[in-house]
């Protein structure tokens, strides 16, 4: 079993040398572009956690978020049924890496996922909604720990008994201090030659991101925004409008019923809400 | 075949397989909400978002998606949510935005007025007027007062000349408009069913 964030904390040396030596490689104004997209990350980097309706009412409401193993204790608490089994069932196909990668690390089964992002949706296909955390969270930086893309499809291979690829792992892995540096060495190629107003999307978008691990539980009060496609919320509000004038069945009720709430609960906490 | 791999049911979002692709489709259900996902899409979407692997399988897209409205109609029951009812929409228009909130007094004034939906516009309305930010903009508050008035002035308008009309509309006038009517039927049924249908309010008979 292995200490990801140890692992995180030992590569930062590796991560700065392979930096500089893809910096010696270019003109001086692709090496400025890239120190100041490095800086841009490291300020202005934010985990960003996407979410439906349904759980971001869940996080508002009850103030953190869980992960699928509490979801499944709570469940077997008051269902009797063993706790892996629910796991199991919720997972299906996915069961044996999701369980590879978590138990190849010290405290895997309660870490958070998220993405480094600063500016833009995030990966909307998973949530409509963008919640994007405090610069200060993790409170504890040595508890998170960056991976150039998604770590199960990067470091979980094999289908009946997955192997994790905890060497490419520990040679990608970054601490919170060098996500800037992580993000610079994934992106070098393309940054260079992008306007800055382009770079939020480089770092995270549907189809690209830095996936960041961490261990501490997202709560209410560690959010600082949350970002919505302004089609989105304006397809909502329409609902919502529709709902006066004319019979809306059951689900739309119930998708204006949660919106509501989760207005209700961003105003009451100051939440700042961003319709890009 | 139209295969669920992949679902968060609560929120009617699924990953569908119709056998040349996988397919993310959520509500509300059009064509531009759904998008074409690989399958690393949904194996991330099992395994960090909250998704659950499905296996229900459905003959058309219109059963599949009535499933997953219904699912979370029940989601939200299980919830321990009553079911909403219409009004449910007050709690979002008391934080939108300015911006939106003058799209609604647009679509007042344009859809809910002319079509006479009087009930409608004054229940928007009164709870546009519980908006901070209007309460805030003397321009958007003004205009908001201003369309309840004419939703107010509008239904009596209309009330009045339903008055007038009924009076107007006496068994003499109704046989020199319509004398082929009066002479098949009787100025008598006819009065008889101008009665009923101004008692019923309606023009069809109840069976």
């Amino acid at each position: 079993m292995y200490d990801l964030f140890a692992l995180s904390a030992a590569n930062s040396g590796p991560l700065e040398e392979r930096l500089e030596q893809v910096l010696s490689q270019l003109e001086p104004h692709e090496q400025a572009a890239l120190r100041s997209f490095a800086k841009a990350v490291q300020e202005r980097g934010r985990i960003s956690l996407n979410m439906r309706l349904v759980p971001l009412n869940g996080f508002l409401t009850s103030g953190s978020r869980w992960t699928v193993y509490e979801f499944a204790a709570q469940e077997a608490a008051v269902s009797g049924r063993p706790a892996d089994e629910i796991v199991r069932e919720k997972l299906g196909p996915y069961y044996g890496k999701r369980i590879a990668f978590d138990r190849c690390f010290e405290g895997g089964e309660t870490f958070h996922y998220g993405n480094l992002n600063m500016g833009g949706l995030g990966c909307s296909k998973y949530g409509r909604f963008c919640v994007v955390l405090r610069g200060d969270f993790p409170h504890d930086a040595a508890g998170a720990a960056y991976v150039p893309g998604d770590s199960l499809q990067r470091y979980v291979s094999g289908e009946g008994t997955p192997v994790v690829d905890h060497a490419r792992l520990a040679d990608e892995v970054a601490p919170h201090s060098h996500r800037g540096c992580l993000a610079c060495l994934k992106h070098s190629t393309d940054v260079c030659h992008l306007a800055e107003d382009a770079w939020a999307g480089c770092l995270c978008s549907e189809d690209t991101f830095v996936e960041a691990i961490f261990m501490e539980r997202p709560r209410r009060e560690d959010v600082e925004s949350v970002r919505v496609a302004s089609a989105h919320y304006e397809q909502l509000a329409d609902l919502a409008f529709d709902d006066y004038a004319r019979d809306l069945p059951e689900a739309e009720r119930a998708i204006v019923g949660h919106f509501g709430m989760i207005l209700g609960c961003l105003r009451e906490d100051n939440i700042r809400v961003e319709v890009l | 075949m139209l295969t669920i791999v992949a679902a968060a049911l609560s929120d009617g979002w699924a990953f569908v397989s119709d056998g040349g692709g996988i397919r993310l489709v959520r509500p509300p259900y059009t064509l531009s909400s759904t998008a074409s996902a690989p399958e690393t899409a949904v194996q991330k979407a099992v395994a960090q978002y909250g998704f659950e692997a499905g296996g229900q399988s459905f003959g058309t897209w219109n059963e599949l998606i009535s499933f997953l409205r219904d699912r979370m109609v029940q989601a939200y029951r299980e919830l321990g949510l009553p079911v909403p009812r219409q009004g449910v929409g007050g709690e979002v228009v008391r934080h939108l935005p300015l911006r939106l909130l003058n799209k609604y007094l647009d679509r007042i004034q344009s859809d809910l007025l002319p079509r006479g939906e009087f009930d409608a516009a004054e229940a928007v309305l009164a709870d546009v007027l519980r908006n901070q930010a209007v309460r805030e903009s003397a321009a958007a508050l003004g205009r908001a007062l201003d369309l309840m008035l004419e939703a107010r002035e509008s239904r009596v308008r209309r009330l009045q000349r339903r008055e007038e009309l009924a009076q107007e509309l006496t068994t003499e006038r109704v046989a020199a408009a319509f004398p082929l009517t009066v002479e098949r039927y009787s100025a008598a049924s006819i009065e008889e069913l101008s009665e009923s249908i101004a008692k019923g309010g309606h023009i069809l008979a109840p069976a």
